[in-house]
């Protein structure tokens, strides 16, 4: 049978316990290794931001409509050669 | 600012060193609550990983101020060791054998250790944790309320019950050992 006494001798049971050294290695290098793809992954945002800015084509709603008349004027002519197209721009035509 | 405070704001700006600095200051702190709630090695140690790797997540936004950063992690590793408990991933107790034991310390058998070690895992999470800080670590009545958020008269009463019902489940598994025991014998 078991009695309270018994619990007194058991006080700091758990004090004499100790991580191993192979056990805090273990821990060190996850800890790094999760560190590590946090930075990359910022590191790849950045990169992918850089790109973005670097190659997406820039869209300009007031060129759009020139671009589409472009577009209407080439299909008409068909492709069989290729044509000079001049398109004289006139700012402010829409105010 | 404390000292402390200052190593946590550094691990909020990503320093290693900082980091490092605290992990060796509270690893096994947080071993021994990790290996008392789970009540095996391989749990705790996870429990140990979680726990600093919450650090690290948080770090930026943890407000130490009126509390200590033993006490954030504490709590942090109590849940973790809950959690794992819930997922039951492996079978409960294998205290090993400190590789340094203290010398203050009762050194304990190990079929000992491993009974007691058990036991407590079989504990109300409430009962567990009482048991395990006062006990177990040995902390203060005082200290064990700051870390339970409650007070100390609570901490005393939920210590009496714990090992009111500790003496149950160490009595239960003693005669079930015994049963074993005359069924070989047999």
């Amino acid at each position: 049978m078991h009695d309270d006494s018994q619990f007194e001798g058991d006080s700091g049971w758990l004090l004499d316990e100790r991580l191993t050294e192979e056990e805090v290695r273990r821990v060190k290098a996850r800890l790094r290794v999760r560190r590590r793809p946090t930075r990359w992954i910022w590191l790849a945002a950045a990169a992918v931001v850089v790109l973005v800015l670097l190659f997406f084509p820039r869209t300009d709603p007031v060129i759009e409509p020139d671009r589409l008349l472009i577009e209407i004027v080439r299909t008409d002519l068909s492709e069989a050669r290729p044509y000079r197209i001049e398109i004289e721009m006139k700012r402010g035509v829409e105010r | 600012m404390s000292e402390e405070q200052r190593l946590v704001e550094r691990v909020g700006r990503g320093d290693e060193e900082a980091l490092g600095a605290l992990f060796e200051r509270h690893r096994e702190f947080v071993f021994r609550v990790a290996l008392g709630c789970c009540g095996n090695r391989e749990d705790a140690v996870d429990v140990v990983q979680e726990s600093f790797l919450a650090l690290l997540r948080e770090a930026g936004s943890l407000d130490l101020s009126g509390t200590r950063l033993s006490t954030w992690l504490y709590r942090v590793a109590r849940n973790k060791a809950i959690d794992s408990l819930r997922r039951g991933s492996r079978p409960a107790i294998e205290v090993s054998p400190a590789p340094e034991p203290a010398p203050d310390a009762v050194l304990l058998s190990d079929q000992r250790r491993r009974l007691l070690g058990r036991a407590v895992t079989e504990l109300p999470p409430r009962s567990r944790e009482v048991f395990v800080l006062r006990v177990g670590l040995a902390l203060s009545v005082e200290r064990t309320a700051e870390l339970t958020d409650s007070e100390p008269g609570a901490v005393r009463t939920a210590l009496t019950t714990a090992k009111r019902q500790l003496r149950t489940i160490l009595n239960r598994m003693e005669k079930g050992s015994d049963a074993r025991r005359l069924a070989v014998r047999r």
